[in-house]
């Protein structure tokens, strides 16, 4: 395509504003804490260079370790359950299921809902007396009623369900809009085939959403890594540091701490895995849109 | 990093945790300043003439977001510019913010003149690195009258005051009198009668100890602390907090033997309830006690039927120390208006400000001593005599150490109220763990 005057001007302009944003608020301080992360620093005293002693130091510290493995099962979990379950969904409601428009509707108003005021909620309901608990003894399941988020080997799991809940109707509405963009003709050449629903959906289903798989998938690791607001608002990282993660970490030891170096070196970690991913879906994307 | 996390953060701010997301947000600059910039230790200020009509002194400070109250810094503010003329300027933020943000305050070329923090090592390191203002013509000028231990607790290793205390409030175990009345209770001593007045609390059906931890893990290292002061005393108790000793040895093992009798005492839910549901028990009668500051809510129809005692004596040779956690104010060396900084510090020590502090914080006592015993609350009263009996005071383990010796704590202290003795092991080992890495990483 051929750039005008006018059209390179604004494409300048357009481009380059964003860009200037970009480079002053996002990599500006990325690369800064880069920098952070090679100091002993309080915020007050001098700041001291000990190269990558911050680094070492974090594969000694065991709550480093498990804050990581926390990370690592938040992914694993998380990824999987809000993909399949909002896939599912999505699957479900495209039929035009009776009363789907409400229940798109119910799936989908959790994401109006701030991952911290999810926390919240979820808390509440998660208490000692609260509407789990209540609802498991209204059930008779009295042997299932526990202490979520006292509970050190249960309450990551409770926060996970927590954050699933919220995703799970952004990932549904993601595969909706793809779904609707599958051609229906070939369902029905697959139907007059004589392909059954399973066969349909594996085989031309699920290949015309590859594209928008890539996109969701992308996503939520990159809300994964980058967990913070609901296990603050939740447990803060605890109780005894039991949900951790890398982010509740570095704000722990940047803010309430002060060792600014060690938190930098925390976050620098959390960008090297965000960005293997980033990378990941870009080399996914970008050929497919030049095409 | 700062995009993927930060840009998110700012657009979720929300009720509770408005802090978070605001310091996230101010910290890229801070996080950004500093490596251009590594912050250089402040040299003394250039003296300035002492106009203070025309300086504005601007003072930092911080609420807990308190509901209904307004922050009694502002008419302190008030007041002192209607009597002198003089011009103030204060702004509050969030604790969180605050705590956050300090470093950034302390260290800045334009600092706030003024801020309100805490007493003990969380100030005094900043002191020590000659971060802060030497306020002693204040003390020595305005504040002869003061207690000796609020003295002490304000000066550096070099003699310098750096401090000025202006109220603090006091720690005890809490009870409903009526409740106690209904049972035949009777307030405890010693550990003896402590121990077997939380068996009959329970053969009672009460939870005999209100307690929780979600959020607030520190509430239960209170019980460490006071087992620890009443066990091996203040010396050790400020030592061992000063990572002299080992939380594997046996003075700690000692305190945790102790600690252990009454664990089966505590809720059974303390990990998982935030430290204000852990009291409804409490006030509703199915808790029998809790270990609890001043600052505990009292419902308003319970006003008059919530009592406290002082937490047993264990070994009668040693003598009884209480926390009295302090609150107060100090100034950046870099403040560009130290003199009148120290005026509004002047004014800051009297009398008639503290009580603006105080009022309606019905736990918090003036620390000036002048003010009158019937400004006071029958058990705000009794909370001063509480602490004016005691042989010595600290001011809570966070405050005696540093915020990074106490996270390990907290999260000890509250595993074992949790687990209780099969995880004694465990629990120590990581304690010591954390704090050797501490202690290897300040000593640096």
């Amino acid at each position: 395509m051929r750039l005008f005057r006018g059209d390179r001007f604004a494409a300048i302009a357009l481009l380059g504003i964003p860009l200037l944003f970009e480079v002053v608020w996002v990599m500006w301080p990325a690369i800064q804490s880069i920098g952070i992360s090679t100091l002993r620093w309080n915020g007050t005293s001098d700041a001291t260079f000990i190269g990558g002693e911050n680094f070492t130091n974090l594969l000694s510290d065991p709550l480093f370790m498990t804050a990581l493995g926390n990370n690592a099962k938040w992914l694993l979990v998380f990824g999987v359950l809000s993909v399949l379950g909002g896939l599912a969904l999505a699957l479900v409601l495209h039929e035009q299921i009776k009363g789907w428009k409400i229940y798109r509707s119910a799936f989908f108003t959790p994401i109006a809902v701030s991952f911290v005021v999810t926390g919240f909620i979820w808390k509440w309901m998660f208490a000692p007396s609260g509407v789990v608990n209540s609802g498991l003894g209204a059930m008779g399941l009295e042997k299932f009623v526990t202490n979520w988020l006292g509970d050190e080997d249960l309450v990551l799991w409770a926060v996970i369900v927590a954050a699933v809940w919220r995703q799970v109707g952004y990932v549904m509405i993601l595969f909706l809009a793809a779904l609707k963009s599958v051609d229906v003709s070939t369902i029905e050449a697959a139907t007059v085939d004589g392909a059954n629903y399973w066969q349909r959906l594996r085989n031309v289903v699920l290949p015309a959403l590859a594209p928008s798989v890539a996109t969701v998938v992308a996503v939520t690791v990159i809300d994964s890594m980058r967990t913070f607001d609901i296990v603050w608002s939740m447990t803060q990282g605890g109780p005894f540091n039991s949900t951790q993660v890398l982010s509740t970490l570095m704000w722990r030891e940047a803010f309430g701490n002060y060792n600014l170096g060690y938190a930098s070196a925390i976050a620098v970690v959390i960008l090297l895995l965000t960005l293997v991913f980033v990378i990941l879906y870009l080399l996914r994307a970008i050929p497919k849109e030049i095409k | 990093m700062s995009k993927v996390r930060y840009k998110e953060k700012g657009s979720e701010i929300s009720v509770r945790n408005v802090a978070a997301p605001l310091a996230v947000l101010s910290s890229i600059a801070l996080l950004a300043g500093c490596a251009t910039a590594p912050a250089t230790v402040a040299t003394s200020p250039a003296t300035v003439a002492a106009d203070c009509a025309t300086t504005t002194v601007s003072i930092q400070t911080w609420n807990v977001g308190e509901s209904g109250t307004e922050d009694p810094m502002i008419s302190v503010a008030e007041e002192y510019m209607a009597s002198t003329g003089n011009d103030v300027e204060v702004n509050s933020v969030n604790v969180e913010v605050f705590r956050s943000q300090l470093p950034t305050y302390i260290s800045s070329n334009t600092p706030p003149d003024g801020l309100k923090w805490l007493a003990g090592s969380t100030s005094r390191g900043f002191a020590e690195e000659g971060s802060l203002l030497d306020v002693s013509d204040v003390w020595a000028n305005n504040m002869s009258d003061y207690p000796a231990g609020l003295k002490a607790l304000s000066t550096d290793s070099t003699g310098k005051q750096y401090f000025i205390p202006t109220n603090y409030y006091w720690w005890g175990v809490f009870y409903r009198p009526s409740l106690f009345e209904e049972k035949g209770y009777s307030v405890p001593e010693t550990w003896e009668e402590f121990t077997s007045l939380a068996k009959k609390m329970e053969s009672d059906k009460l939870t005999p100890i209100a307690i929780g931890t979600s959020g607030a893990e520190w509430v239960a290292t209170a019980w460490f602390d006071y087992l620890n002061l009443r066990i091996n005393g203040a010396q050790f108790h400020r030592e061992l907090l000063q990572g002299k000793h080992s939380f594997t040895g046996p003075e700690v093992r000692a305190v945790f033997d102790k600690f252990a009798e009454i664990q089966p005492y505590f809720d059974p839910n303390s990990a998982g309830q935030e430290w204000q549901a852990g009291l409804q028990p409490l006030y509703n009668k199915a808790a029998g006690m809790t270990l609890m500051g001043g600052f505990l809510p009292i419902p308003e129809e319970m006003a008059d039927d919530i009592d406290f005692f002082a937490f047993p004596t264990i070994d009668p040779s040693i003598p009884r120390v209480e926390e009295a956690p302090t609150d107060g104010f100090f100034a950046s060396a870099n403040t560009d208006a130290p003199e009148c900084t120290k005026e509004f510090f002047a004014y800051l020590s009297t009398a008639d400000a503290q009580l603006k502090f105080i009022e309606g914080r019905g736990s918090q006592i003036a620390a000036n001593p002048s003010v009158p015993d019937d400004y006071y609350s029958d058990l705000t009263r009794k909370g001063r005599d509480h602490l004016a009996g005691a042989a010595d005071i600290t001011q809570f383990y966070d405050r005696d150490s540093s915020q990074e010796f106490a996270t390990p704590a907290n999260a000890a202290n509250a595993k074992f109220i949790a687990k209780g003795k099969g995880s004694l092991e465990e629990i120590l080992a990581e304690w010591q763990a954390a704090a050797e890495r501490v202690i290897a990483e300040q000593t640096k």
